[in-house]
């Protein structure tokens, strides 16, 4: 600063340049702080649209119009969520009676603590006919509930009961925004922010769009596709391996419950949209490009006269999905316990995997790197009857897919032996991993004991139980069974001079373990 | 007061206001407000007091083409499948069956059905028996089916090869489940919804391989021989809508007609003949 | 008038400074973990802190006092004008000599720590981790910590088979993510890889820190001498998702028996009876 003569300066400067300075420099300073303030812009977040609506707006936009506004009344708008009650999510709720009721305020005995503030959770009071309010803040001390001045104060009687819907769900819609909607979306449509980083590869995996409803790692049986509560939990905190989906270990319990009620509430709106323009199909643009024919007569039918029912309809399939889903009777779980891991059995789990009655080499390939002859073909999308345009194996997402290198030791649904099970029996949803159901148990566990011993002893066995040393399988080099000594001279360059063991002068470590299968000669 | 003293302040202000600005609302940590609407009881699909309809009557008819179909395309030519050679296409090439014109240009494959059954009319009970889905030389057999809704269907293969079945039913439980070879026993498969649209059955294994199948919870619904005739026995007398569907037309939705009205006489039988453009299917 | 003020301004701020810096470790501003490290280098570590701390401090306020001192006198001197001086040769020397001197008993005093903390000598044993100390491998990966810990019963004896047994998956690995269970009372050494690109495992409650390189296994070992649960982060910007990279530590008195808990969850057939398998476990799985 040049101004620090002008301490000893006294009232003899020229005060008209000093302020003409000064002024432009507080100007220009303020100026400079600008682009800081503008970059903290209200970010509103907002569900988007399936990309079809766009289309069905430009044949009928009274279709278009019904199916978003029928999703606004039911699920509501990030901010201003709507707990439908159709829907099996656990919303939050807390029963009481209403003690006493003066205009807004009112005094309400609840069955159990409310967990948070209650700020603008739903408020039901079960008078004759149902009066939704909502909570504008609950004082615990003074079992005050107070509501907002949004609307009339309600009419009460003492005794009424009362329900305070929605604490878990805000917990969950906050919750995922700060720790999921950056990859999933604010939709849950797998698009979010981040997502676009998670592109670099063919086969990276997307984040997951939750609004077909279909999840792959699941314990239910082939057939229910929606997700149990504990695999879209198991998911959360374990991580997918091998995936950009980390692991959410550290969230506590309440938290993780919070976010899979988030995500079910999510996946359920994307159904509910999906199934809705399912049934507003006929009025999309043809081929061409063209309105389709009998536009007048199929708008009204679809989009005017059917269109609650075919609203109703898709919430209870959905509701009968959730529900399903949950039912203990539809776990996979084994009947019999694992049969013993030794040799033998993964022999048998080999040439199981290479013949072609089940034909598991053919995608999974003969090495089980996951380069079978079937990802030359080229697929057929399900939706449309046309051909993907390059071959490969597609998942419901339409994108690109690969079975899974089983030589690599990740498994993204879990390595446990019941984990590789229920993969190899109910198979993966929203995949061409089919369920092996019909393949005796006793089978399916020699696959699981084969699948788990590939990282490890690598994939490669022949009928007599010798390991072969396939073209570029690194793994061989350091399985070959006659090969123990190699430890000790150990010729690499960077290598240190032979360490002196502590005590045994053995160089393998000492295990608990009989020795594996590659110490046969 | 100096000029260092003023930017200072000015600098400060600056600061402040922008703390304040930061801090401003909405995002992440915002909570939303809830609104609790209650699940319908039930809906309300109109109508009063239903009459009951009595007597049924029989519908037949033909589906044809008007004009000359393109020769469908070779999917595998016979002998020369890349993988399961000895399976796939050993015998006989397989061939698109996407469109399959008969004699007399009638059109195969064609499921003509009524989508709700009408209120009032006695559905008859659905059958015990299984319907048996097969394959042969890595084909569907048949590449078309009409099923009851709750009734088991067995897929079963006649191929020393392994295949999957993967279904894409619009309301009932999907399936994809492995069918190993030579599989007579039969896989059991239930399409436990009613709908309301054909859908495809694939292999993902050979991805020529597709079919299409639809459940009813009625037995009003049949798809067109090879020669494009159908008949419907046993449907209520009453005037009906039909829907006549096939897996190549155009547009959304798959449907050639989605409206026919036809008023089926008691005891009697009633006929459609209907003939479908080239265009209709797109081509 | 306006004097006085700006020295005192100027003043004020280096009060301020030293008053917060001594009281800090009192209202438990300054470490983590609650003002004490949780191993006995951490301790160290943090007892050199506290000396450079003291020196520097000393140093601080006697450059400042002088500072302000000559500052003063100097602006009220309004009559002696400027002279020119070539220097104190005797003054340069004693401003370097002393401060090179502090420094260098730093640096010989620090020497200790800084080898206990990283060096081993494979020829003489006692200077380094044992291998029979190893505890995992923790593969740091965009935005998590994945472990994986030998078979229960494994007893390394040399470096050549920890490193057989770092090159690739083995029979009888546990696996887990994020959550690491070390030793209580004895020394745990861990290897530390990266899958994709650098990152930094960083416990700051045991004052451990070290870069995860790609392509290399680097060695860490420390003692913990405290019971509980310690944050594990990344201190290595490494993408997006880098503040989200959190991990727990867990010191635990018996290792084996928690590491063979996880492998028992680990092999869970779902049909194995629950004797075998902890009460509680259920459907817990590890990646």
């Amino acid at each position: 600063m040049t101004s620090g003569s002008r301490l000893t300066c006294g009232p003899g400067s020229d005060p008209a340049e000093d302020n003409t300075l000064t002024t432009r420099h507080s100007i220009l300073r303020l100026l400079a702080l600008l682009p800081l303030v503008v970059g903290c812009a209200d970010y509103q977040a907002e569900f988007v649209n399936d990309e079809r609506v766009a289309a069905l707006e430009t044949t009928s936009s009274v279709a278009a119009t019904n199916l978003t506004n029928s999703l606004n009344t039911h699920f509501g708008t990030p901010n201003a969520l709507v707990a439908w009650g159709a829907l099996p999510i656990e919303f939050g709720e807390i029963s009481g009676t209403v003690l006493s009721a003066t205009g807004n305020s009112l005094r309400v005995s609840l069955e159990s603590d409310p967990p948070t503030a209650l700020n603008h959770v739903a408020v039901v009071l079960e008078t004759k006919t149902p009066q939704n309010r909502m909570a504008s803040s609950y004082d615990a001390d003074t079992r005050i509930l107070t509501l907002t001045e949004q609307e009339a104060a309600p009419a009460v009687t003492p005794g009424t009961p009362l329900r305070l819907i929605g604490h878990k769900l805000q917990a969950g819609r906050r919750l995922y925004m700060r720790h999921c909607m950056h990859c999933h979306g604010v939709t849950g449509d797998g698009n979010g922010p981040t997502a676009r980083y998670i592109r670099n590869h063919r086969f990276n995996p997307l984040p997951r769009d939750y609004r077909r409803g279909l999840f792959k790692f699941t314990s239910t049986k082939n057939g229910f596709y929606a997700a149990r509560r504990d695999d879209l939990r198991r998911t959360i905190k374990q991580g997918l391996a091998g995936t950009y989906m980390p692991s959410f270990l550290l969230l506590e319990p309440d938290e993780l419950d919070a976010i899979i009620e988030f995500v079910r509430f999510l996946a359920m709106r994307g159904e509910i949209e999906r199934r809705l323009l399912t049934h507003l199909a006929p009025l999309m643009p043809t081929d061409d490009g063209n309105p389709p024919r009998d536009l007048q007569s199929l708008e009204k039918e679809l989009a005017v006269d059917t269109f609650n029912e075919a609203l109703a309809d898709a919430a209870s399939l959905v509701a009968e999905n959730w529900t399903s889903a949950e039912d203990p009777e539809n776990l996979v779980i084994p009947t019999t316990a694992r049969l013993p891991d030794d040799e033998k059995s993964r022999l048998k789990g080999r040439n199981l995997f290479i013949s072609t009655k089940i034909n598991c080499a053919k995608c999974h390939g003969e090495g089980g790197r996951g380069n079978g002859g079937f990802l030359k073909d080229i697929q057929k999308n399900p939706e449309t009857q046309q051909n993907y345009p390059t071959p490969g194996l597609r998942d419901a997402w339409h994108k690109m897919i690969q079975p899974r290198n089983l030589t690599s030791g990740i498994y993204r649904g879990g390595r446990r032996p019941l984990d590789v099970y229920r993969r190899v029996t109910a198979g993966i949803k929203a995949t061409p991993m089919a369920g092996f159901a019909t393949v005796p148990e006793t089978d399916r566990w020699h696959i699981v004991n084969y699948v788990l011993s590939i990282p490890i002893d690598g994939a490669f066995f022949d009928e007599h139980g010798h390991q072969y040393h396939g073209g570029d399988d690194s793994h061989a080099d350091h399985d070959h069974p006659h090969d123990h000594e190699a430890d000790k001279s150990d010729d690499k360059p960077d290598d240190k001079p032979d360490d002196k063991p502590d005590d045994k002068p053995d160089d393998k470590p000492e295990t608990t373990q009989p020795k594996s299968a590659k110490d046969k000669k | 007061m100096t000029s260092v003293v003023r930017a200072i302040a000015a600098t400060a202000i600056a600061t402040a206001s922008l703390g304040l600005l930061t801090g401003c609302g909405g995002g992440a940590s915002a909570t939303p407000t809830v609104t609790y609407k209650a699940g319908d009881k039930s809906v309300d699909t109109g109508g009063g007091p239903v009459t009951q309809i009595d007597g049924t009557g029989t519908l037949s008819g033909t589906i044809r083409l008007v004009g000359t179909a393109p020769t469908p395309e070779v999917f595998v030519a016979k002998g020369t499948a890349k993988r399961d050679t000895n399976v796939c296409g050993a015998e006989v090439a397989i061939i698109d069956q996407s469109l399959q014109v008969g004699e007399g240009n009638g059109i195969a494959n064609v499921f003509i059905y009524i989508d709700k059954a009408p209120p009032g009319a006695p559905i008859p009970a659905a059958p015990t028996a299984p319907a048996v889905f097969d394959q042969k030389g890595c084909v569907f057999l048949p590449h078309a089916m009409v099923v009851r809704s709750s009734q088991t269907v067995l897929i079963k293969s006649q191929d020393n090869a392994g295949h999957n079945t993967h279904t894409y039913p619009g309301r009932s439980r999907s399936f994809n489940g492995a069918i190993k070879a030579l599989e007579r026993d039969g896989v059991p498969l239930i399409y436990n919804k009613h709908e309301r649209t054909p859908f495809p059955v694939k292999c993902d294994m050979h991805s020529w391989m597709q079919a299409f199948h639809l459940a009813l919870d009625h037995p009003w619904g049949t798809i067109t021989r090879a020669d494009g005739s159908f008949e419907l026995k046993g449907l209520p007398a009453t005037e009906l809508t039909l829907r006549v569907w096939h897996e190549k037309a155009g547009g959304r939705g798959g449907f050639l007609e989605r409206k026919l009205k036809v008023t089926i006489p008691k005891d009697g039988s009633a006929t459609v003949d209907k003939e479908f453009q080239l265009s209709d299917f797109g081509l | 008038m306006s004097r006085i003020f700006w020295c005192l301004f100027f003043t004020v701020w280096p009060i301020i400074a030293i008053v917060v810096c001594a009281i800090s470790p009192a209202m438990d501003w300054a470490f983590p973990g609650n003002r004490e490290a949780a191993t006995p280098l951490g301790q160290r570590i943090d007892d050199l802190f506290y000396l450079i701390t003291g020196i520097v401090t000393v140093t601080f306020i006697g450059t400042m006092g002088a500072l302000s001192y000559v500052l003063w006198k100097g602006s009220k001197n309004e009559d002696e004008k400027a002279w020119f001086s070539h220097g104190s040769h005797n003054l340069e020397v004693i401003w370097t000599i002393v401060p090179a001197g502090v420094l260098l008993f730093i640096a010989l005093y620090q020497i200790d720590v800084w080898a206990i903390y990283r060096v081993r000598d494979h020829e003489n044993r006692d200077v380094g981790p044992r291998p029979s100390h190893l505890v995992a491998e923790v593969t740091a990966r965009q935005f998590e910590w994945r472990i994986r810990y030998p078979k229960p019963g494994t007893k390394f004896t040399t470096y050549k088979q920890i490193k057989a047994w770092l090159a690739k998956p083995h029979e009888g690995d546990v696996y887990a993510v994020n959550k690491l269970f070390v030793h209580l009372n004895r020394e745990t050494l861990i290897y530390l890889k990266s899958a994709d690109v650098q990152h930094a495992f960083f416990v700051p409650d045991l004052r451990v820190k070290q870069d995860a390189m790609p392509g290399q296994s680097i060695d860490i070992w420390f003692t913990v001498n405290k019971s509980g649960k310690f944050n594990l982060t990344c201190a290595e910007l490494c993408g997006w998702g880098h503040y989200k990279m959190r991990g727990e530590v867990e010191a635990v008195e018996d290792l084996e028996a928690k590491v063979k808990e996880l492998k028992d969850l680990q092999d869970y057939d779902g049909v194995t009876p629950p004797g075998t398998v902890p009460a509680g476990a259920s459907e817990e799985a590890t990646p």
